[in-house]
């Protein structure tokens, strides 16, 4: 569900300056359409820890980009993961025990 | 629901500033977009931020001090909608992912690295180096029989791919030994020469033989006549059946050598050799006849095989 700019500065608390910079910086990626930005529930997500990274959690701005950028690794490692995961789970039985044992067998060094 | 000052480990007379610091330092060690894969962050995560907006708000503090809310009371602080972290594992989140050209420098791909580089090249214009790996090693379980690995055999295995790979299983091939299958194992990237097949063989045991290196051991069981007077007797060996002389007054026990009947030694082709121990059966039902004679010589002819044995 897309929700337009006034709306999200309602739902948060984020000034309209605040969050019109973060679009610039593009630490949030908003639909834009005809001069207007549509925000939809991970924007919206995002903007909330924004918000807490800054508020609660005492993250400097110019520090922001470095620690979101860090997160998305995280986040793209394991999105990588869960379809490794997935192909993983498609193999044949004996091929998974095969790579059960060989990851054992890491772990054990 | 629990005491605010509790969950953020503080007193009832601590200030504002304390307040602030000490949910600072549990917001930074609990946030769940700050630790993806725990949930267990998720629950104390949302006590920590339900006792700040408490204790974290002067007015809200004192209604709470003075009883006219309680701990629960105040759900417009806490969290209502997902955390990050659910979206930006899913596809919703794609956008943000580095991989997507949204941010900032890109994280390795996996898939790249997993795959030797077949997708990375795929995705990068010409003009790149071009990838050049072995192909990756396999390991295979084969079960031989007993006497496949004693005297050698061909073996057809059925790789987890449906590829079948003949084998060859040398004479005196031992139990766990590991066939190297040169070229037979992954395909290679850019030319580069395919990874090795490794055969881990285990040999099934046989009915009536046993092994000791080079060797063959057999239990024979011989008649109480074959015993006494000696006997010509077939005798199964790997290569098939040979007669063997009995000696008389062979006993339970005695071993007998059959030369050169055991397995061939991989390296000098020198032939191990069969060993027979015989084993005496006495027949099935004793008839009086039997019975009254071992009953008349017995006394007559005493001797202690227990004494013998050091038994006694």
């Amino acid at each position: 569900m897309l929700v337009p700019f006034e709306e999200v500065i309602a739902e948060f608390e984020v000034s309209r300056t605040e969050l019109t910079l973060w679009i610039e910086q593009r630490w949030i990626l908003p639909v834009e359409d005809e001069g207007s930005y549509f925000f939809d529930e991970a924007d919206r997500a995002r903007i909330k820890l924004i918000a807490e990274l800054r508020r609660d959690l005492d993250v400097p701005d110019d520090t922001m980009p470095v620690v979101l950028k860090l997160l998305d690794q995280v986040y793209s490692l394991r999105r990588t993961l869960n379809e490794l995961k997935a192909a993983i789970a498609q193999l044949p039985p004996d091929v998974q025990a095969e790579l059960e044992e060989h990851l054992r067998a890491i772990e054990e060094q | 629901m629990k005491d605010p000052y509790q969950v953020l480990g503080v007193s009832r007379t601590a200030s504002a500033d304390e307040i602030k610091s000490a949910y600072r330092k549990l917001a930074k060690k609990l946030h769940p977009d700050l630790n993806p894969g725990d949930s267990s962050v998720e629950q104390k995560f949302k006590e920590v931020s339900q006792a700040y907006s408490i204790l974290g708000d002067s007015a809200k503090r004192k209604r709470f001090d003075r009883g006219e809310i309680d701990a629960s009371g105040q759900e417009t602080g806490a969290r209502e909608g997902g955390f990050y972290r659910t979206y930006a594992e899913s596809g919703q989140g794609a956008k943000y992912d580095p991989f997507h050209g949204g941010f900032g420098a890109g994280v390795d791909d996996i898939f790249a690295d997993l795959f030797r580089g077949a997708r990375r090249s795929r995705q990068r214009t010409a003009g790149q180096r071009t990838v050049r790996r072995r192909g990756a090693d396999v390991t295979y379980k084969a079960n031989v029989s007993f006497d496949e690995a004693a005297v050698g055999a061909k073996k057809r295995i059925v790789l987890a791919d449906g590829k079948a790979l003949d084998v060859n299983i040398p004479p005196g091939t031992e139990e766990g030994q590991t066939l190297r299958l040169k070229g037979k194992g992954m395909a290679g990237l850019g030319g580069a020469p395919a990874g090795d097949a490794f055969i881990e063989v285990h040999i099934e045991p046989h009915a009536y033989f046993t092994r000791q290196d080079n060797d063959i051991h057999l239990e024979l069981p011989i008649t109480l006549q074959e015993a006494v007077a000696g006997a010509t007797v077939q005798v199964p060996t790997l290569h098939g059946k040979v007669s063997m002389k009995i000696p008389a007054g062979a006993n339970s026990g005695t071993t007998l050598r059959l030369k050169g009947k055991g397995i061939a030694d991989p390296k000098d082709g020198r032939k191990g050799d069969q060993y027979v121990k015989t084993s005496i059966v006495l027949p099935d039902t004793l008839d009086s006849e039997f019975r009254d004679f071992v009953e008349r010589w017995g006394p007559a002819h005493p001797y202690d095989p227990r004494r013998k044995a050091g038994l006694s």
